[in-house]
């Protein structure tokens, strides 16, 4: 049935009880609905709920119709449990569907193609889903962060709200912080990566609604991933060298059967409420080292930049970005992980880099999140590390 | 088997006494009686009964004698059921008529009736049917807000202030802050390889 105007094919006619025309727009009124209109939908069993949700949910598997699906999510608590079963996380189904899911790990076996867009005057950066096979045609909007510049750093404010990134906005998730030199940053995490995981059903035919634990963790700014630049032995006539630490993954992830973190549902929260966290995780699983240093217990995934390689002909340092990037920049950069001994793997799971004056792409894969990518890349125009 | 007359309510609304097959008549002639919650009793073809895999069923196990009961299902809703079968049982998938009714059939169902065949098809195991509703439902709250939703359904709002918020911030912001347009300036690849100059 159509409620716009200019609606035609979908009909389900006059019919239904207790309205009568014109259509409804979007924003106006609801429905008038009678008594026994009300009572009988309520008591819809389940697994035709399901049935019919999945059906709105492949019909509109894409932004902007996307929004459907999550509007099916914003009905009532059940609805809601229903459709985060039905959309899955990224990393299986390769979309983005719930704000949450710029908290999870991005696709196994293949990037989500974004783009960063920044603007040099209000200095704020904006993350977009990608949405066409052009570079940056047209795209969904993620994520967005604006630098404050303070005497001992530089914080950049990470929201969900495209308009709103002020320190007390009710929609903050995030922040990057530098050290004074601009070669250490810490992505920090409004939320614990793991709250709200749900536990699995012991009946996976019933569905009785995700049942969902939130783990005893306090609220608070959590560091997710620390950030070095350096110099490589070249000094500044050489691409410098990244390093991430993901706290929140453990290095098992990216081997066979590994997994990470995936949180559930996303709290928003206004940063002057929450108290930084000095590390992730209760303090068992942390130790000390020589110098005071906090580490891990469980190892945890580190990331570094893939080296370009000398091309003679072409008097520079090269990187494969398969037609992603396309202007050369000190920015652009291409993460792999990277074990204890050294070895590098193959899959890169973070590519970054210039294709327009104030534009960049973004492409990020599991176990990576689109929110850590883009902490990472934001750090990556804050380095003073290397002229440009 | 000994037959009776009985007076049976066909779709028409016109009773008539009828006489019950004997068993021991071709399944092509057999009818088969069913009855609705409110007692009504349906005279159908057993070709089109069995269009209801549970009254299929039925059939094989032996059940010839009397009415099939079925409580969960009221006249109204019963004739409809009976309706799709008749222009769908032993028909193709392509059938033109068989489409052309199924448009028809859902464009003039009220959403109560819409709930009604979902529930009953979905008790008689009637797949194709219970498609046809579920489609019909998932067609008309597609393009729906929230709110619209709610109203379809009759739906309470059970969500804690705190959830309701994050829903709104959802549909408000995440939702709509959508599609833009790249400035569509893109710069000529050179190799799409380079880092450094």
């Amino acid at each position: 049935m159509s409620f716009k105007s200019g609606g035609a094919s979908r009909s389900l006619g006059h019919a239904l009880s207790s309205r009568s025309s014109p259509p409804v727009h979007d924003g106006e009124p609801s429905v008038v609905v009678d008594d026994a209109q009300r009572s009988c939908w309520a008591s819809m069993p389940p697994e035709l709920l399901r049935d019919v949700l999945m059906r709105v949910e492949v019909e509109e598997s894409s932004w902007p119709a996307r929004k459907y699906v999550v509007a099916c999510a914003g009905v009532c608590k059940s609805w809601r449990g229903v459709v985060k079963e039905i959309v899955m996380t990224p990393e299986v189904s390769g979309r983005l569907t719930l704000p949450i899911s710029v908290k999870q790990p991005g696709p196994r076996n293949f990037p989500l193609q974004c783009f960063i867009r920044r603007n040099r005057t209000t200095r704020t950066y904006h993350l977009y889903l990608g949405l066409t096979q052009a570079l940056t045609d047209s795209g969904k909007f993620l994520l967005a962060a604006r630098k404050y510049r303070r005497p001992t750093c530089s914080e950049y404010i990470i929201s969900l709200n495209a308009d709103d990134m002020s320190k007390g906005s009710g929609t903050y998730i995030g922040k990057l912080r530098s050290n004074f030199f601009g070669t250490r940053f810490v992505v920090y995490d409004a939320q614990h990566p793991d709250s709200g995981v749900t536990i699995s059903r012991s009946r996976p035919t019933r569905l009785v609604g995700s049942k969902q634990i939130a783990p005893r963790v306090p609220a608070g700014n959590y560091p997710v991933v620390h950030i070095a630049y350096e110099l490589n032995v070249l000094g500044s006539r050489g691409p410098r060298r990244i390093q991430c630490i993901m706290n929140s993954i453990p290095a098992s992830a990216v081997e066979p059967g590994g997994t990470a973190p995936t949180p559930t549902e996303l709290s928003f929260s206004n940063l002057d409420s929450l108290p930084s966290m000095p590390f992730l995780g209760s303090k068992s699983s942390w130790t000390e080292n020589v110098s005071g240093s906090l580490f891990a217990k469980e190892e945890m995934l580190v990331l570094k930049n893939k080296s370009p390689r000398w091309h003679d002909q072409l008097q520079c340092w090269c990187l494969n970005f398969r037609g992603r990037v396309t202007v050369a920049s000190v920015k652009n950069f291409q993460l792999v992980a990277s074990d204890s001994a050294g070895q590098e793997q193959d899959m890169v799971l973070l590519q970054f880099g210039k294709v327009g004056k104030d534009l960049f792409t973004m492409d990020y894969q599991y176990p990576i999140s689109a929110f850590q990518a883009f902490g990472i890349c934001l750090s990556s125009f804050d380095t003073k590390l290397a002229c440009e | 088997m000994a037959s009776e007359a009985v007076a049976v309510k066909i779709q028409e609304g016109v009773a008539v006494d009828a006489v019950v097959p004997a068993a021991s008549e071709t399944s092509a002639q057999r009818k088969i009686l069913l009855k609705s919650v409110e007692g009504e009793e349906f005279l159908v073809d057993e070709l089109f009964a069995r269009g209801s895999k549970m009254i299929s069923n039925m059939i094989d196990d032996g059940f010839t004698e009397g009415a099939i009961p079925l409580p969960n299902v009221t006249a109204p809703v019963l004739s409809k059921v009976v309706e799709y079968w008749k222009h769908h049982v032993g028909k193709s998938e392509t059938d033109k008529d068989a489409r052309e009714f199924d448009r028809a059939f859902v464009k003039d169902a009220s959403s109560s009736v819409l709930f009604d065949i979902i529930m009953a098809a979905n008790y008689l195991d009637c797949k194709p049917l219970l498609d046809l509703a579920c489609q019909a439902v998932a067609d008309a709250i597609r393009d729906m807000n929230v709110e619209q939703v709610r109203g379809f359904f009759g739906i309470t709002n059970d969500f804690t202030p705190e959830e309701e918020a994050a829903v709104l911030e959802e549909n408000r912001e995440w939702s709509n802050a959508l599609t833009v347009t790249g400035n569509g300036q893109k710069e000529s690849n050179e190799g799409g390889n380079i880092v450094l100059p």
